[in-house]
């Protein structure tokens, strides 16, 4: 082997453009940030019970928390979307107040996360509000419950209206 | 492998079509949900999704074990091909997934802890194909990845299991597998989501076929290009490369 370095096979090689690798780089990096970051505030966990607030109020107390629980005495206002609700899991009950559309999943005795802060009043100011639903599917078992289906499927049309 | 001779593929294509066209149209006939309606149906895409995403990082992993015991450089190939259709599979997911959040929770996104896992899954395999992009020396890069896709396997039950081991927001699984099987939705839902599961993997293998060819062209062209100049000498990477 006594060629010249310049005519090695290896010079032959394509040269390969670095820069999808350079973005792919950082987008991965982005998002790997992102994720760390974005989950940063809060545990792996993502709501406490209210009978865990209530436990841990002292710590608890003026911070932005999530609450998941039941949905127990909705009253709804459609005009104006102010929404009253409590929260609870049968250990303890808070009132929360909401602003804004809510899913048509959205009904008494559903789960749902809320995040937000108690106020002066002690009632939970909820600037976001999300709806759980079971991981059971199952098609109306009787007249009734198909009429309700339709109806609620109606008003929800209407509202969109 | 004769590549002009292959009858398998269009076999598994052809069946694929089949498949998805049935399971297709048992999802869009499939009944209204008593709570959510309509939307019940996007499980029977959201679900099969997921689960060829599963089944590909799971190749991913296999055939880099595979790769690592035997040293056979189809194994690597399998196991790129197996990552791609696992990183777009799980795009497709998330995609479908947020549509069928904003309605029902009411967002698209939430940080619980199946979503944030799935979107780590991205950065995971993600960097595993950068990393495959990095590396020139094709017996190096075939090792390297390997052991990042086996590692990475371990995605899988901490995805699965997340509704279980943290509280979040997505709902725990309708087909409960572990401590006594039970499908918690109506038969008509299971008919319409195991059909759509068998499409789902049959497609997979589909193409995972497909890319997998595709990656045998590609490798030979590589290597022919980088034979042209010293078409009598020895090639460089080209050695001890056995083809599948």
């Amino acid at each position: 082997m006594t060629t010249p370095a310049s005519q090695l096979p290896q010079a032959r090689r394509r040269k390969k453009n670095p820069l999808p690798y350079l973005l792919a780089g950082a987008v991965l990096a982005g998002l790997l940030a992102y994720i760390i970051f974005g989950n940063l505030a809060q545990s792996i966990e993502y709501f406490v019970t209210p009978t865990e607030y209530q436990a841990e109020k002292a710590s608890l107390q003026g911070r932005t928390v999530r609450i998941g629980g039941l949905v127990k005495a909705v009253s709804y206002d459609r005009a104006t979307l102010d929404l009253h609700f409590n929260v609870t899991d049968g250990g303890a009950t808070f009132p929360v107040v909401y602003q804004g559309a809510v899913s048509d999943l959205f009904k008494e005795n559903q789960g749902v996360v809320v995040r937000g802060v108690f106020n002066a009043r002690n009632v939970f100011q909820a600037n976001e509000l999300i709806v759980k639903h079971s991981e059971e599917y199952r098609v109306p078992r009787s007249q009734g419950e198909l009429k309700d289906m339709l109806k609620n499927a109606k008003d929800a049309n209407a509202e969109g209206q | 492998m004769p590549i002009l001779k292959d009858r398998l593929t269009p076999a598994l294509g052809a069946l694929t079509l089949v498949l998805l066209l049935a399971g297709l149209w048992l999802s869009l006939t499939a009944p209204a949900d008593v709570n959510q309606g309509l939307l019940v149906r996007l499980m029977f895409v959201h679900v099969p999704t997921a689960w060829l995403s599963y089944l590909a990082y799971g190749g991913t992993g296999l055939f880099g074990l595979l790769y690592l015991i035997t040293r056979q450089r189809r194994y690597d190939r399998l196991a790129m091909s197996s990552g791609e259709i696992g990183v777009l599979f799980t795009v497709a997911t998330i995609v479908g997934g947020m549509l069928w959040a904003k309605p029902t929770w009411g967002t698209y996104w939430v940080w619980d802890a199946r979503l944030t896992t799935t979107a780590l899954s991205l950065v995971v395999y993600g960097a595993y194909l950068l990393v495959r992009g990095l590396i020139d020396d094709p017996e190096r890069r075939a090792r390297v990845s390997a052991v990042i896709g086996v590692v990475g396997t371990l995605y899988i039950p901490v995805n699965y299991m997340a509704v279980e081991w943290w509280r979040g927001v997505h709902q725990t699984q309708t087909l409960k597998l572990l401590g006594g099987m039970n499908w918690g939705a109506a038969p008509v839902y299971g008919i319409a989501l195991t059909v759509m599961t068998v499409a789902f993997t049959v497609l997979y293998l589909y193409l995972l076929r497909v890319r997998g060819i595709l990656a045998v062209r590609q490798e030979r062209r590589e290597e022919r290009e980088f034979e042209l100049p010293e078409p009598q000498g020895t090639p460089l990477s080209g050695a001890g490369v056995r083809r599948g």
